[in-house]
C-alpha cells in the first residue's frame, strides 16, 4: 500500500479567536452580590461566635488579624469575582462551544458538539428571582472539568440546549449509540 | 456452556471471596482493637466491645451473602445487563460498543478456586464499572468474547496470539525492579508504618509525637546513628520497592494484535487487561534516570473509565526500542516526532515558576522553621535550588511535535515523560493566559482527551491559538470517532 503524507494548508482553518461572544446577562451580578453578601454573613456570624467564646481572640492582635483576614477575603472576592463576571462571554460556532472566563487567570473553553455526552440546565432560588440559569455541558473528559455557562436567560439556557442535544443526536445516531 | 441472554449467577467460589473480604475488611477495622483486648489494655472501652465487633461482622456477613444472590447479569439486545442490591435495586444497563476494557484479575482465592475477577470499563462514571467477583476461566473468556465482539473492531487477537510482543526474563524482571521508584515505595511503606503506629499508639496511650520523651531514653543522635538510619531505611525501601515491582511483572506478557493489546501479568494477584486499539485516548511512557540509562520505558495506555478519575490505563515495561516503536505504531503509525519539526517553550516559564511558586514558598516555610531550628531553616535554601535547577531543565528539555494526526510532548528533567495524542481523541481544549503570561504574549495549553491532559506551557499566543485551531479542525471536519 503506497502511504502518502502530503502538506495540508492551515491558512483557512478556523480561527476561534475570530468568532463574535455574547456577554452572560448583567443581572448575574446582582444574583453574586447576593450569594456574597450570605456567605460572608454566616461567615461573620461565625466570627462573632468564635470571638465570644474564645477569649484568646479578643487579644487586640488576635482581633486585628481576624478582622484583616475576614476584610482581605471579602475585598478579594468582591474584585475577583466582579472582574471574572466582566469576562464570562460564550459563542456557538457549527461544530463547537466556546466560553471565556477568568480574571487574572484567563481562560477560553472549547468544546466540540460531537464530544458533548449530555447538557444540564441548572438554575437556584437566587437565580430563579432574576430569571437566570446555568448551563453545564458533560463531556467524556478524564478530569470532569466541563464548561458550565453560568448567567443565561434561563429561555436562552434551554434554547442553547436544545439546539446542543438537536447537534449531538444525528452524531450519535451516526455511531450507532442508542 | 452458559446461555448469556438469561439471567445468571457469578460462580459459587465468589460467595466465599465475598465473605474472605469481608472478614478481610472487618477485620482491618478492627485489629487495633482486638489486639488490645487479647492483651487487657481496652482501657476506658466496655467489654462488650469484642462481642459488638462479632456481632457487625456476622451482618456484614450475611449481607454479603444476599448480595452475592440478589447479583445477576445477562447480555441481550447488544446490552450487558446487571442487576444487583437487596433492597436499594440497582439496574445497570451498558450497549457493548459502550464497552472500553474487559479485565480478567486472578487473587489467591481466584487462583485456588480456578476463577477470575472480571472488570468492565465504559466512560463515565465510576459507577458505571461492573465488577464480577469470580467467573470460571472458560465461562470469563466467553463472556470476554461477546462483549468485545459487540464491536467490528473486537479483540481476536491478543490472547490467541502465537507469540508475545514482549515477555521478561528472569534478569530482566530484576533490572525493572532495581530500576523502579523507590522514593515512591519509601513513601508508601512510611505511610503505611505512620497510620499503623498511631493506631496502635492511640490504643495504648502513647501519642506519636511524644514517642521519644515517653520512651524515657537518653537519646543523643550522632552522626553514625543517623548515617547507618538512613542507610537502613533506604535499603527497607529498596528491598520493598524491588519486590512488589517484581511481583506486579511477574510472568508479563504483552500481545499485540490487528485490532488491540491484552497485558497479563502478578504473582499473588494475576491481572489480564484487554483494551480494544480504537478505545485508546492517550498513551505515555516515562522512565526515571535509572531507568533511561538502561533502555527501560514504562508505558501507559489510558482509556475513558476505570476506578480512577484520571482514567483507566494499563502499564507494563518495555525493555527495546523495537518494542516501543511497535507499540506507538499500533496507536499512531505516523509519529508526530518522525515528521514534525520539534517545538520549544518559552524561558520565561522557569523564571516564573520560581519566583510565583517555589520561592514564597521557601520564604513561608523558612519563617516557620526559624521559630524552631534557628539559622540552620537556612537548609530550605537547598529546596529552592533544587526546585530551580528542576524547573530551569524542565524548561530546556521540553519538546512538542505538532504532527498532521496528532501531537507529541516530551518533559524531561531527570527522567523523561513522553505524551502522544491522536487528534480525534480531543475531548475539550482550553487556552489560558494569567497576567504576566498575556503582557508577554504568551499563553498555555491543554488538550483534555477521556484518558488524561495534556499541556503545552509557554508558548506564543499565535502558536496555542494555531494549535488548538488545528486540533478542533481535525476534530471536527472528520467524522472519526473518538471511542
Amino acid at each position: 500500500m503506497e502511504f502518502t503524507n502530503p502538506q495540508i494548508s492551515t491558512d483557512n482553518i478556523p480561527r476561534a479567536s475570530d468568532v463574535q461572544f455574547t456577554p452572560i446577562e448583567p443581572d448575574y451580578l446582582k444574583t453574586l452580590r447576593i450569594s456574597w453578601a450570605i456567605l460572608f454573613g454566616m461567615l461573620l456570624l461565625m466570627v462573632i461566635a468564635a470571638i465570644y467564646f474564645i477569649p484568646a481572640l479578643r487579644k487586640p492582635l488576635s482581633l486585628t488579624i481576624t478582622i484583616a483576614t475576614y476584610l482581605m477575603l471579602l475585598l478579594l472576592t468582591v474584585v475577583l469575582g466582579t472582574g471574572s463576571f466582566r469576562r464570562k462571554s460564550y459563542a456557538v460556532r457549527e461544530h463547537d462551544v466556546l466560553y471565556r472566563t477568568g480574571w487574572i487567570k484567563r481562560e477560553l473553553h472549547i468544546v466540540p458538539f460531537s464530544r458533548i455526552q449530555h447538557a444540564v440546565v441548572n438554575s437556584g432560588p437566587i437565580d430563579r428571582q432574576y430569571g437566570l440559569a446555568t448551563l453545564a455541558l458533560h463531556t467524556a473528559a478524564s478530569d470532569m472539568s466541563d464548561i458550565t455557562i453560568h448567567g443565561l436567560r434561563h429561555e436562552d439556557a434551554e434554547g442553547l440546549k436544545e439546539l446542543i442535544i438537536s447537534k449531538i443526536k444525528p452524531l450519535q445516531t451516526d455511531e450507532g449509540v442508542e | 456452556m452458559r446461555e448469556w441472554s438469561k439471567p445468571q449467577k457469578q460462580s459459587p467460589a465468589a460467595l466465599g471471596i465475598i465473605a474472605v473480604r469481608f472478614l478481610r475488611e472487618s477485620l482491618t477495622v478492627a485489629m487495633p482493637l482486638l489486639v488490645a483486648s487479647l492483651l487487657g489494655r481496652v482501657g476506658d472501652k466496655p467489654d462488650h466491645i469484642g462481642w459488638l465487633i462479632l456481632l457487625m461482622t456476622f451482618l456484614l456477613l450475611l449481607v454479603s451473602v444476599l448480595r452475592y444472590y440478589f447479583f445477576r447479569f445477562q447480555v441481550e439486545n447488544g446490552q450487558l445487563v446487571v442487576c444487583s442490591g437487596i433492597l436499594d435495586k440497582q439496574k445497570i444497563t451498558i450497549p457493548l460498543e459502550k464497552v472500553q476494557a474487559v479485565h480478567f484479575e486472578q487473587h489467591f482465592l481466584n487462583t485456588l478456586t480456578r476463577t477470575t475477577k472480571v472488570t468492565i470499563d465504559s466512560p463515565g462514571t465510576t459507577k458505571m464499572e461492573v465488577s464480577i467477583d469470580a467467573l470460571g476461566l472458560q465461562d470469563a473468556e466467553a463472556l470476554r468474547g461477546i462483549l468485545l465482539q459487540g464491536r467490528k473492531d473486537g479483540l481476536q487477537a491478543a490472547s490467541g496470539g502465537p507469540e508475545p510482543l514482549l515477555s521478561l526474563t528472569g534478569a530482566e524482571l530484576l533490572k525493572v525492579g532495581l530500576t523502579a521508584n523507590h522514593l515512591k515505595a519509601f513513601v508508601l511503606l512510611a505511610g503505611f508504618v505512620f497510620v499503623q503506629m498511631r493506631d496502635f499508639g492511640e490504643l495504648f496511650g502513647v501519642e506519636a509525637d511524644g514517642f521519644w520523651e515517653s520512651m524515657n531514653v537518653d537519646f543523643d543522635p550522632t552522626w553514625q546513628i543517623i548515617a547507618v538510619s538512613l542507610a537502613l531505611v533506604v535499603g527497607i525501601s529498596m528491598l520493598a520497592s524491588v519486590v512488589r515491582t517484581m511481583l506486579q511483572y511477574h510472568d508479563l506478557r504483552v500481545f499485540v494484535g490487528g485490532s488491540g493489546i491484552t497485558v497479563s501479568s502478578g504473582f499473588l494477584r494475576k491481572k489480564q487487561q484487554a483494551l480494544p486499539k480504537r478505545k485508546m485516548q492517550l498513551v505515555r511512557w516515562h522512565s526515571n534516570l535509572l531507568q533511561r540509562w538502561v533502555g527501560i520505558r514504562l508505558f501507559e495506555m489510558r482509556a475513558a473509565g476505570g476506578q480512577e478519575a484520571k482514567g483507566l490505563h494499563i502499564q507494563f515495561p518495555t525493555l527495546s526500542s523495537e518494542q516501543a516503536d511497535r507499540l506507538i505504531a499500533m496507536y499512531i503509525p505516523d509519529r508526530p516526532s518522525a515528521s514534525a519539526l520539534p517545538r520549544t517553550i518559552h524561558p520565561s516559564y522557569a523564571q516564573r515558576k520560581i519566583l510565583v511558586q517555589h520561592l514564597p514558598v521557601t520564604l513561608l516555610a523558612g519563617v516557620i522553621a526559624y521559630q524552631w531550628i534557628g539559622w540552620y531553616a537556612l537548609i530550605l535554601l537547598a529546596y529552592l535550588a533544587y526546585q530551580s535547577v528542576t524547573s530551569f531543565l524542565f524548561q530546556r528539555n521540553f519538546r512538542y511535535w505538532s504532527g498532521v494526526d496528532g501531537l507529541e510532548c516530551c518533559e524531561s528533567t531527570w527522567g523523561r515523560h513522553v505524551s502522544l495524542f491522536k487528534w480525534e481523541k480531543l475531548q475539550h481544549a482550553v487556552l489560558q493566559q494569567n497576567i504576566f503570561q498575556e503582557k508577554r504574549g504568551l499563553a498555555t495549553v491543554h488538550f483534555e482527551t477521556a484518558g488524561g491532559v495534556l499541556e503545552i506551557p509557554y508558548v506564543s499566543i499565535e502558536e496555542a491559538r494555531g494549535l488548538v485551531d488545528y486540533a478542533l479542525f481535525r476534530t471536527e471536519s472528520e467524522p472519526l470517532s473518538w471511542n
